[in-house]
């Protein structure tokens, strides 16, 4: 067998490197596919991670209230204040922090009497509203937009025992909602600075 | 099945029969609760009252109210409310302390005149610690010929560390002649910062160890000390001085100010010795 005289080496070369070129770049593009497909996958996991880790991280930050709250509203200290409420601001302002029974970053605390009413009014910094809004029914937590701020409220009922048979009145839990979110330690996929949340 | 339940209900009936939390109103919204253990009609009633800022369920007094009632005896044992509704906790010394010698005092009026009005004739007032004192400064404004006997174990006087009596209490009394209703922070008894009204830690700081020890010995009834040789909350000397004045003293070796531990029983068998003697000398 004999090569035809008209097919020089030199295009062989020239066929096979062609060939090898449209081979690498087959191999190429669909590298450069696959990659994009497992980005934009990892991208959606991560997505999915960080929407999963602000949904609990957002309910053990309601858990966290209600807990609080429980704390509060079965504290012989906090009965005292709703029957005699003479030295209420210490209790409001530093006890409740120096105990241990709130922490003194983001969150603050007023009590109301059995009418709703403000047992005495909050400082004007992280004021609390001067009447229980009518419409919840204790205890309950609500989301509210205050001047671009996220604030989260959970009102509590206080009994003078513990089956619940009177009354006392009420108490109600402040919470910077966003930061307080934002700094637990548990957001690893979450970009903290892009979170926002609509009320 | 059914005889075991009910053989089961008929065993725990009977405790449950003879326990119960009772409650009082001391002062307009400030309900006090009680624990009332019924025992022996032929026996007296006792009133069992806690320390400094405890409950009844203070271990002490808890221990010794279940050996008491085993032992045949109605034990009430109350809870004093320190003016808050209700009380169930013990309070904290950094509290806002809105109570006074006299709320206790006359909240132990109250538990002396609910034994009355339930039948009992015959009371014996059983303190711990702080509990004593304030039985003391009951005993020693209100005479009570229902009242039989007194034991106070591990008494202490109103301590204030090394802050001068004389000049607190001259500063407190300038502070409620001015109205000044400011919150003052105090040693007071283990609590480094007692946090209290002005006329409320008057009320205690004035108890010191010579008002303690002429309240004793115009003690209108039978009184028994008992004390622990290891107690650390006991000032200087406060041992020699409650043996000089010779009231009837029992010193249970090794005990601490709680009497905790195996001094527990010692605690409970020279009350019950003390109860049953005196039982026997009221009956001769």
């Amino acid at each position: 067998m004999k090569w035809p005289d008209a097919i020089s080496i030199k295009q062989i070369a020239l066929a096979f490197i062609t060939g090898l070129l449209v081979l690498m770049s087959l191999i190429g593009g669909f590298a450069a596919y696959q990659t994009r497909e497992v980005t934009r996958s990892l991208e959606q996991h991560n997505q999915n991670a960080a929407a999963s880790e602000l949904t609990s991280a957002a309910q053990r930050l309601l858990h966290q209230t209600d807990d609080q709250a429980a704390k509060l509203a079965g504290w012989d200290e906090t009965r005292q204040q709703l029957v005699l409420p003479e030295y209420y601001s210490y209790w409001r302002d530093q006890r409740v922090y120096e105990s241990g029974m709130l922490p003194s970053h983001f969150v603050r605390v007023a009590l109301y009497t059995p009418s709703g009413l403000l047992l005495a009014p909050s400082p004007a910094k992280n004021s609390l509203p001067a009447r229980l809004p009518s419409d919840i029914s204790p205890p309950s937590s609500w989301l509210v937009d205050e001047a671009g701020t996220t604030v989260l409220y959970h009102a509590f009922p206080v009994y003078i025992d513990e089956r619940h048979q009177t009354l006392l009145g009420y108490g109600m839990i402040r919470l910077d909602f966003m930061p307080a979110l934002l700094q637990q330690e548990v957001l690893h996929f979450a970009d903290k600075a892009s979170v926002r949340l609509t009320v | 099945m059914r005889l075991y339940l009910l053989c089961l209900l008929m065993s725990v009936f009977p405790v449950a029969a003879h326990a119960a939390i009772v409650q009082q109103e001391m002062r307009p919204g400030i309900p006090a609760n009680a624990e009332y253990l019924i025992g022996q009609r032929s026996k007296p009633a006792v009133l069992l009252l806690h320390g400094f800022l405890q409950t009844r369920e203070f271990p002490t007094v808890a221990t010794l109210a279940r050996g008491l009632q085993d032992a045949g005896y109605t034990v009430l044992l109350p809870t004093l409310s320190l003016n808050i509704p209700n009380r169930m906790q013990s309070l904290a010394c950094e509290a806002v302390h809105k109570h006074s010698m006299e709320d206790d005092v006359a909240e132990i009026g109250r538990w002396v005149d609910w034994l009355k009005s339930h039948g009992q004739r015959s009371i014996v007032l059983v303190g711990h610690s702080f509990g004593s004192l304030q039985l003391l400064a009951y005993l020693s404004t209100h005479p009570d010929p229902a009242i039989k006997a007194y034991i106070g174990a591990s008494l202490v006087e109103a301590q204030i560390g090394t802050t001068s009596r004389q000049a607190l209490i001259a500063r407190l009394e300038a502070q409620i002649q001015n109205q000044q209703r400011t919150l003052v922070t105090q040693r007071l008894s283990f609590c480094r910062k007692y946090t209290s009204t002005p006329d409320g830690l008057l009320s205690y700081v004035r108890w010191d160890q010579p008002r303690l020890l002429t309240a004793l010995k115009q003690v209108p009834t039978s009184v028994q000390l008992i004390m622990g040789d290891a107690d650390g909350m006991l000032g200087q000397g406060w041992l020699k001085a409650l043996q000089h004045i010779q009231v009837p003293l029992v010193i249970v070796h090794g005990g601490s100010h709680f009497m905790d531990g195996e001094h527990e029983f010692d605690l409970l068998d020279h009350t019950l010795k003390f109860l049953e003697a005196h039982q026997q000398g009221s009956s001769q």
